[in-house]
């Protein structure tokens, strides 16, 4: 992935998210993943590079390509990658193929059947089928959130989001849902993940950028973080969420 | 203390249908009296239920097109709806009806009782509808907002295949319920000369001097009518709890 970002700021009244944020990704890296304390601006930085929300000023660019912050020009860039957040991301009125089939007929101008097949195939790749005509309701979490990211992956994003996908799980559910996402790193897909789950941050990351107050403190490949951070607020951070 | 309550509710409760009933079967009965006049009786009902059937379109369409204003982006408009809103719910539907009919319409030159009748039982119920369908439509959480903007739709995209799918489950019950109201509130438009069931009832008592022979009819006509409109409700009620 190609990803650069300069300066950025982001406010929300007096909280000041994102401070002065530079962040620079280039192939071959795949994964990023983004760590961190609560409230340290990881969903605020995905939101931006998911097109949800507009930086104050500066830029963004994606493949040398600035994002433009107009509604029409998030609007395509939103259309062309997938987000996923920590839950609700289904429409609780749609069965688990309607809410796969929503984005492919109104969005990417599918037909039915074409929609149909596309979301057969996506629900087919997580063992979804049997769950195809569910509600959200009826789903486990960890079932809501795979379906989910096959709503994500069936309009072949260029861009998987996830923003603590597995926050709002159990432990089995988080597993079940981990599995499906080290799959995905696998095949190729380019992937931006935030996450607490240390363990699992270091075991699908070729990056690993770490945020605390607006800021990134350090970046790295995974080994070089969780080995040898050379931050003393990175070295707290682990040496805290390890220990149990 | 719930015992007592209970105690003392059966007690007031059973008394007043006891008493109830016993003044309805010890009166002696002569519908020989209104016999002549009952086909006054059913065409003020049917013209109840046309009247009822016209105002029930129009307050939808009116509740829809005020529901727009209050939520739009402009400000006078949503400030004009508002202030609509505010004026009919806080009068009297009465008042309403006689300052419209012998201010308003006269001033227009608008002369059908019938026409004015459905007119102000439209902008009446129109009013509460639009709250209904304001409650309904800002009770879908932001979550599914969020969800819908990230899979790429547009604003008016969301509206109609998110929002408003969702909304109009949880509103049903209320709205049902708003037009057995609105059934009932015609009674009111007898005051303008209409001769809808209320004045046809008012008539034949008039005529006959039978009060119970000619309302009793009268109460029956509108629970026929209401009567299914509430149990409606109720099942929709319930449908909906169990959903979620």
């Amino acid at each position: 992935m190609n990803i650069e970002l300069r300066q950025i700021n982001k406010r929300y009244g007096n909280t000041h998210a994102l401070r002065e944020l530079d962040l620079s990704i280039s192939d071959p890296v795949n994964v990023l993943v983004l760590i961190g304390p609560s409230g340290g601006g990881k969903s605020t930085l995905m939101r931006l590079l998911g097109g949800l929300e507009s930086p104050d000023g500066r830029e963004l660019f994606f493949d040398q390509k600035k994002l433009i912050q107009n509604e029409s020009a998030l609007l395509s860039h939103r259309r062309q990658n997938g987000y996923l957040f920590q839950s609700y991301n289904l429409f609780p009125h749609l069965s688990a193929i309607e809410n796969v089939e929503l984005p492919l007929v109104r969005v990417h101008g599918k037909t039915p059947s074409e929609a149909r097949n596309l979301a057969e195939i996506a629900l087919a790749q997580f063992q979804l089928e049997k769950h195809a005509h569910k509600h959200p309701a009826q789903l486990s979490g960890g079932q809501q959130q795979r379906v989910a990211i096959a709503r994500a992956l069936a309009i072949k994003p260029k861009l998987l989001l996830l923003d603590e996908p597995t926050s709002a799980l159990d432990p089995e559910m988080t597993a079940e849902v981990l599995s499906v996402i080290e799959e995905l790193t696998r095949s190729g897909q380019q992937i931006i993940l935030s996450t607490h789950e240390m363990g699992f941050a270091r075991a699908v990351a070729e990056q690993v950028v770490f945020l605390s107050e607006g800021s990134i403190i350090e970046q790295g490949p995974p080994a070089a973080l969780f080995d040898q951070a050379q931050n003393a607020q990175v070295k707290s951070f682990f040496s805290k969420v390890m220990r149990y | 203390m719930q015992k007592k309550i209970n105690g003392l509710l059966f007690l007031v409760l059973g008394t007043g249908f006891c008493y109830f009933f016993y003044v309805l079967l010890s009166h002696d009965y002569q519908w020989d009296k209104i016999y002549p006049y009952r086909w006054n009786l059913l065409r003020g009902w049917g013209t109840t239920i046309t009247i009822s059937a016209f105002a029930l379109v129009l307050s939808s369409l009116i509740g829809a097109l005020l529901v727009i204003g209050q939520l739009g982006k402009s400000r006078p408009t949503r400030i004009l709806s508002q202030l609509y809103v505010e004026l009919i719910r806080s009068t009297p539907l009465l008042v309403q009806i006689l300052i419209i009919y012998y201010m308003i319409a006269h001033a227009a030159g608008l002369q059908s009782e019938w026409l004015v009748g459905v007119l102000v039982l439209s902008l009446f119920s129109g009013a509460y509808l639009s709250e209904i369908f304001r409650g309904g439509i800002q009770s879908i959480p932001k979550s599914q907002i969020e969800s819908a903007r990230s899979i790429g739709l547009t604003g008016i995209q969301i509206y109609r295949f998110v929002i408003i799918p969702q909304a109009i489950r949880r509103i049903l019950p209320a709205v049902t319920g708003q037009f057995a109201n609105l059934i009932k509130d015609s009674s009111l438009l007898y005051v303008i000369g209409l001769r809808e069931f209320m004045m046809q009832a008012k008539e034949v008592n008039a005529m006959t001097y039978a009060t119970f022979e000619s309302y009793i009819p009268l109460a029956i006509g509108y629970l026929i009518l209401t009567l299914p409109l509430s149990l409606l409700s109720r099942h929709l009620e319930k449908r909906f709890h169990y959903e979620h």
